[in-house]
């Protein structure tokens, strides 16, 4: 198999690699509310 | 008359010019036919007049300056930076017939800011502007963040000889394939597949929340468009606020985050590479800058009891700040609450986070979490350079795609990318200052724009001075195309004026 052909090879399969994007974000997300959530904790016992 | 090389040259710039200008004329049609579906057929005229106007003077360049020879490097970067003004003029056009904009330079400016996903707009009457207009508004800015050049090498086969001049002009730089135009329809095959689910996602919440089945349709459509493009425009004057919605929200967040993302780590993760998401420069830097900045702003934001819960703290706070820091710009609170509200270590993160922006060869702006990275891995070098004896070579690896060893070049790069952002971001707050606004405000916009996020604090309106709105109009179409293709336009015409003067 040559570069050219090797570089045509097709995207799939997609859904697993569309999950994991999704669940990257979402735990970025998940450790942002954790960030919040400590900032809250702190904030009540200070 | 013989035509001399500077001519051939300038033809051949005009030429590509024009044909990009031709495809961008079809996309008049998608606003069109959605206005004859509606009903809107005052507004049909307008994009089938603007499709006409555009179609005819496209052609008309590409016919008249088509001298058979085969776009160089130069060509694509010259091309890359004028088409973009010659876009940005004929597509206020449809915008102007509406009757929605003061004057034609305000026009122009939602059509760059569109373009180059920044979202900041001069509209007037948002909340009653039709389903045509709003279909043009999202429809840009969705070509915008993939680059109307990448659209272009995508649809014309004939492109390919200096198509990667094209493409890096553009601000992109990764070849997802070793054809750049493959590299240019796998980059629009991604952005469709997320198309589908992410309409298909916003338009079930859109249901969920009352909205009426083809209203619900057409916002998760308008609003997918402007997230997975981190552009930031909505169809509603209260941005996502209008929703009032936890649920749209987190699907606008889990969108902008996955659109702020590298096109080459898309392709990856789609090939099966799942861990280059964990373990690549770009995506680390990012999560380290954005749980640092949600710290500060957190902290600013608890100091001054802004938001006193969790839910608040998150739906605002940190919505806002990931908003800011994939530049998307979409906003849960109101422009003026950021002035008078947040204080100015909340504000202050927004900013760094506006300036840093999402990844290299994604539809973000900012000078780059990718530049981040190498600027640190380079500091860290260094560092170990002065620890260890002077005959010891110290090298650096980084994982981006693969293990690579960093180069004195690719440390110049991005530190030469990230002063001029910095430059052209101080000319900005220095113009915001001299229009009379406060420092704080003028240094906030200016980072919005120069790092096309599109979040306002309230300075970005019809009636700023026209000087400002062209300040932020250089600084949005600098920003978006990473000054290569700017510097390489500004010495395209400077050497052919030059020339023609001697």
């Amino acid at each position: 198999m040559n570069g050219h052909s090797a570089g045509r090879k097709s995207l799939s399969p997609i859904l697993p690699g569309v999950l994991a994007e999704i669940a990257f974000a979402i735990v970025l997300g998940l450790a942002g509310i954790l960030i919040c959530a400590v900032a809250i904790w702190i904030a009540g016992i200070s | 008359m013989k035509a001399t090389s500077e001519w051939r040259d300038l033809e051949i710039v005009l030429h590509y010019t024009g044909k990009i200008l031709i495809g961008f004329s079809f996309l008049c049609l998608i606003p069109a036919v959605t206005s004859l579906l509606f009903g809107e057929y005052a507004v049909a005229v307008d994009f089938f007049l603007s499709f006409g106007a555009i179609l005819t003077v496209g052609g008309t360049m590409a016919a008249l300056c088509a001298n058979g020879r085969r776009p160089g490097w130069m060509h694509g970067m010259a091309t890359a930076g004028i088409s973009w003004i010659v876009a940005t003029v004929a597509a206020a056009l449809p915008y102007w017939l509406s009757g929605h904009y003061l004057s034609y330079l305000d026009a122009m400016f939602d059509v760059m800011s569109g373009l180059t996903t920044t979202g900041l707009t001069l509209i007037q009457d948002l909340d009653h502007v039709s389903v045509g207009i709003n279909m043009w508004r999202h429809l840009l800015t969705f070509v915008g963040g993939q680059g109307i050049i990448v659209l272009a090498l995508a649809l014309f086969s004939d492109t390919t000889g200096g198509g990667y001049g094209f493409y890096v002009g553009e601000g992109k730089d990764e070849r997802l394939f070793p054809s750049v135009m493959h590299t240019a329809k796998a980059i629009w095959r991604i952005s469709l597949l997320y198309l589908v689910i992410g309409t298909g996602a916003l338009w079930l919440a859109g249901i969920a929340i009352g909205l009426t089945p083809v209203r619900a349709f057409l916002h998760g459509l308008w609003i997918y468009m402007a997230d997975w493009s981190t552009g930031g425009f909505a169809p509603m004057s209260q941005n996502v606020l209008y929703y009032h919605s936890a649920l749209y929200e987190a699907l606008t967040f889990i969108f902008f985050m996955v659109g702020s993302f590298n096109f080459a780590l898309h392709a990856a993760v789609l090939r099966g590479n799942r861990r280059e998401l964990l373990k690549n420069i770009e995506t680390i830097s990012f999560g380290t800058t954005l749980s640092l900045l949600t710290m500060l702003a957190c902290w600013g934001l608890m100091k001054l009891h802004v938001y006193p819960d969790l839910i608040a703290l998150v739906r605002k706070g940190f919505y806002q700040l990931a908003s800011a820091h994939t530049t998307t710009g979409f906003m849960t609170i109101y422009p003026r609450q950021f002035a008078k509200e947040w204080g100015d270590v909340a504000i202050l993160a927004v900013i760094l986070a506006m300036a840093i922006g999402g990844s290299a060869c994604s539809t973000a702006g900012g000078f780059k979490g990718l530049r981040v990275g190498i600027l640190f891995k380079a500091i860290i070098q260094d560092t170990k350079r002065l620890l260890r004896p002077t005959s010891s070579i110290v090298v650096q690896k980084y994982e981006y795609h693969g293990t690579r060893i960093l180069s004195e070049q690719q440390v110049r790069s991005a530190a030469l990318i990230v002063l001029m952002y910095v430059g052209i971001f101080a000319f900005a707050s220095v113009a915001g200052c001299l229009a009379g606004f406060p420092l704080l405000e003028s240094v906030f916009e200016a980072a919005s724009v120069t790092g096309n996020v599109g979040l306002s604090i309230g300075v970005t309106t019809a009636s700023i001075p026209v000087g400002l709105k062209l300040v932020y109009i250089f600084n949005m179409w600098a920003g978006r195309l990473e000054f290569m293709a700017i510097l390489a336009s500004f010495g395209f015409l400077g050497s052919f004026f030059k020339k023609r003067k001697v």
